[in-house]
């Protein structure tokens, strides 16, 4: 008996594996941007979503390896799109912009920098924007926005979107090194 | 069976766990970027180069920054190149890189390009100098010199012995590309200075147990690490707020090591005008290294 559950759990676990190494195929999964304080759409917000997976390589020495990046920009209707594998054997960072509105991140929350958890990349999924506030500094903002997309395309639409968080975060960053 | 089970559990190790150096789709681009727009090079683009757009001009379908980024990237592929990025500024730098790899990196990488027998030290695979006046070729061919003759070709179409490589305007560009390339993988190399464990001989360290939970019972990648790399990867916000140094004579391998802490006593030295790997190993420890080296400051600790 104790035989065959080890068996069975090596079939498993060499499953797991092969899919590890050839799992590469995704779908589109379709998602919605809005104000968070009207619940309106919002149109044109940027959107970014970098997946990648763990090389190969012992402990100690394996990276990361690219997978996709994708960008898009919502609809009137807020719609967008993007593609999603499984999350067993891939990472996300998604982030989405638009201007006068708090860069969304499924990996952190501005102003806190607070992980964020209870996010699934799902099809429907809506995603809230909150109005950027008079009190947030826009120096932390900008620095978050760029933080949150490393692996954005360049150029692109992400990009394009962000310029201005660029320009700022460039002030910021030269202020420093002249110190 | 058991010996069947301990080569899958092995297997399964080779293929998910962890992480060489910063993180290198995420810390070394997010520094590279960080490190491009605190700098001039923008201007000098447009300026002496006329690139319209500074670090935004596309070239071959990129951005200059993005080249820049993406060559930080490049430097831990494949992986056992990553064994070139250590260095102990205490030691002779024929000495100085990682040393204390475990079995199973040597098995994995001595049938490759990069074998346990051939490691450089960082400053060394960066810079080809095994001393600051002494040059070794290392093979490494995306390393500071030839990101200089890339740059060289771009502007002249020849190379360093005065051979014509590149004649059409494409090809030119496609070296200015490499030039780029090769300079962020230089950059990779120095920002992996600034990780205790790695100017500290401690590559063990990045294979310290974080434990499983919940939140990570399906990321085996999280289960092992480097606990500054991880914390780094996981606050992004304190690169943002990095102050340059003022190094008087910015040759190129002082960058890594200037050759003057030896050791002693962290007051007595300008800690601004310091190599980086000098500057790390003198204030600050790795997990493994903790009082484990004869500093002449720490036997007065020990009394």
């Amino acid at each position: 008996m104790s035989s065959r559950i080890s068996i069975s759990l090596l079939i498993l676990i060499s499953t797991l594996l092969i899919l590890s190494t050839t799992a590469c195929s995704s779908r589109m999964i379709q998602g919605r941007v809005v104000d968070a304080e009207t619940g309106k759409p919002l149109e044109k917000a940027a959107i970014y979503i970098y997946w990648s997976k763990r090389g190969p390589g012992p402990p100690g020495l394996a990276g990361y390896v690219d997978v996709e990046v994708s960008e898009d920009l919502t609809d009137d209707k807020g719609l967008f799109k993007v593609p999603k594998y499984s999350t067993l054997f891939k990472n996300y960072t998604m982030a989405i912009y638009k201007k006068g509105y708090v860069c969304w991140s499924s990996n952190k929350i501005f102003p806190s920098y607070v992980r964020r958890k209870n996010f699934r990349l799902k099809n429907g999924m809506v995603i809230r924007l909150e109005p950027i506030k008079e009190e947030y500094s826009k120096e932390k903002h900008a620095s978050f926005t760029l933080d949150s997309s490393v692996n954005r395309k360049s150029p692109g639409l992400f990009e394009a979107a962000i310029k201005s968080e660029m320009e700022l975060e460039r002030k910021m960053l030269r202020r420093n090194r002249r110190k | 069976m058991k010996k069947l089970w301990l080569f899958t559990i092995f297997l399964a190790g080779m293929i998910y766990v962890n992480a060489s150096a910063y993180d290198n789709e995420d810390t070394h681009p997010r520094i590279t970027e960080k490190a491009v727009e605190s700098s001039d090079i923008g201007e000098y683009l447009i300026e002496m180069l006329k690139c319209p757009d500074g670090t935004d001009t596309a070239l071959q379908g990129i951005t200059i920054r993005k080249w820049l980024m993406e060559g930080s990237k490049f430097e831990d592929i494949p992986n056992c190149r990553a064994s070139n990025h250590f260095h102990n500024p205490l030691r002779e730098w024929t000495e100085s890189g990682m040393r204390d790899q475990p079995w199973f990196i040597n098995l994995w990488c001595s049938g490759g390009e990069y074998p346990p027998n051939n490691i450089k030290s960082a400053v060394h695979w960066a810079t080809g100098f095994t001393a600051p006046s002494v040059k070794v070729d290392t093979g490494n061919e995306w390393d500071w010199d030839h990101a200089k003759e890339f740059y060289y070709i771009y502007l002249t179409g020849k190379d360093f012995q005065g051979i014509e490589i590149a004649n059409t305007e494409d090809q030119k560009k496609e070296y200015f590309a490499k030039s780029l390339r090769a300079l962020g993988q230089t950059l990779h190399m120095l920002q992996d200075m600034a990780v205790p464990a790695h100017v500290r001989d401690d590559f063990k360290s990045h294979l310290e147990w974080f434990g499983i939970t919940l939140e990570t019972l399906f990321y085996p990648s999280e289960w092992i690490g480097e606990r500054f790399e991880y914390y780094v990867k996981h606050h992004p916000e304190l690169i943002s707020g990095a102050e340059g140094g003022q190094l008087t004579d910015p040759s190129v391998t002082k960058f890594w090591d200037t050759n003057d802490y030896t050791g002693q006593d962290p007051d007595n030295l300008n800690s601004l005008m310091i190599g980086f790997a000098e500057y790390t190993n003198m204030n600050f420890v790795s997990k493994n290294t903790i009082f484990t080296e004869d500093y002449p400051q720490d036997r007065n600790w020990r009394g």
